[in-house]
């Protein structure tokens, strides 16, 4: 059954994070406010997969909740799971979905979601 | 003895009256006139919306609908349920903009969808922030609708009452 835990070692984001989201391939840059009002960058690299749902639209499964400005990882995850399937059609010896994390980012308006091997942090001016 | 058949019948009927009345004004009790005073009750709209789930509530004779109570109120009775909004709406119009409009007149108040409230402690607070913000701006009185369970908790799921349990009389804009 799928988790939702917090990240440790990042930054909690600010309510209104006022992020914005740049896919640059195998890079996706997310930068927004963290809680004191500092812009941060987070840099997802190298990507296998993401999406972004407008937060109406974005359903918590039972049983699961979101933790508020936290960057959180989904453990167990079922799309994580579709992706490596499918990856075994394609190339039944691939093996790099082994390392994949599935992140979830509440940036207020919308979710998003991304799949990828890690992520780091750094400060913008 | 025509007299007295007259007289049951007529009894009869004034009990089913009562008991009507007491049925309806029963049923929208349960909406927003629970919230002890801020409610405007000569302007409470009880429209009979076909909103599947929307309510638990629903009268006699509308089978399979159900109702949504909305009200309208003073939007400084309201409470924030976020400390922080953006600026701008999904569609890119800006909180500022719907203010000016309804201040002027050239955006109607029954143009804008009803917010959805919840309450706390008897106090009222709106899950729809940014039209709160707009509408208390421009000191135009908003129309209100209680959010449905389901909506409640799909807001706590979603962490949005970052104001906390009480909700905040104020709210910051960013990114205007």
């Amino acid at each position: 059954m799928a988790t939702i835990t917090a990240m440790e070692g990042l930054p909690k984001l600010h309510v209104t994070p006022l992020a914005s989201v740049i896919c640059n391939a195998p890079k996706i840059i997310v930068e927004a406010d963290d809680e004191k009002e500092s812009r941060v960058r987070f840099t997802f690299e190298p990507y296998q997969a993401i999406r972004m749902v407008t937060a109406d639209c974005f359903d918590v499964p039972d049983g699961m909740s979101i933790i508020p400005q936290t960057i959180m990882e989904i453990q167990n995850s079922i799309w994580i799971d579709e992706l490596r399937n499918t990856l075994k059609m394609t190339d039944c010896e691939a093996d790099f979905m082994d390392k994949a994390k599935h992140f979830l980012l509440p940036l207020q308006d919308d979710f998003l979601e991304i799949v990828a091997w890690d992520v780091r942090v750094e400060s913008v001016g | 003895m025509r007299l007295i058949k007259l007289l049951t019948n007529l009894l009869l009927a004034v009990l089913l009256a009562l008991s009507a009345s007491a049925t309806v004004s029963a049923k929208v009790a349960s909406g927003p006139q629970n919230l002890g005073g801020q409610v405007h009750q000569d302007q409470i709209v009880v429209n009979a919306l076909m909103h599947q789930g929307k309510t638990e509530s629903s009268y006699g004779g509308m089978s399979g609908s159900s109702v949504v109570a909305k009200s309208v109120v003073d939007p400084k009775t309201i409470r924030f349920s976020q400390d922080s909004i953006k600026g701008t709406f999904r569609d890119g119009r800006s909180v500022q903009d719907l203010a000016a409009g309804l201040k002027s007149g050239s955006i109607k108040p029954g143009d804008v969808p009803a917010i959805r409230t919840v309450e706390r402690n008897g106090q009222l607070i709106s899950i729809d922030n940014r039209r709160l913000s707009a509408f208390r701006e421009a000191g135009v009185p908003i129309r209100t609708r209680p959010a449905t369970a389901q909506e409640i908790l799909q807001a706590q799921k979603q962490g949005k009452f970052s104001a906390g349990a009480s909700g905040s009389d104020t709210i910051r804009i960013r990114g205007q």
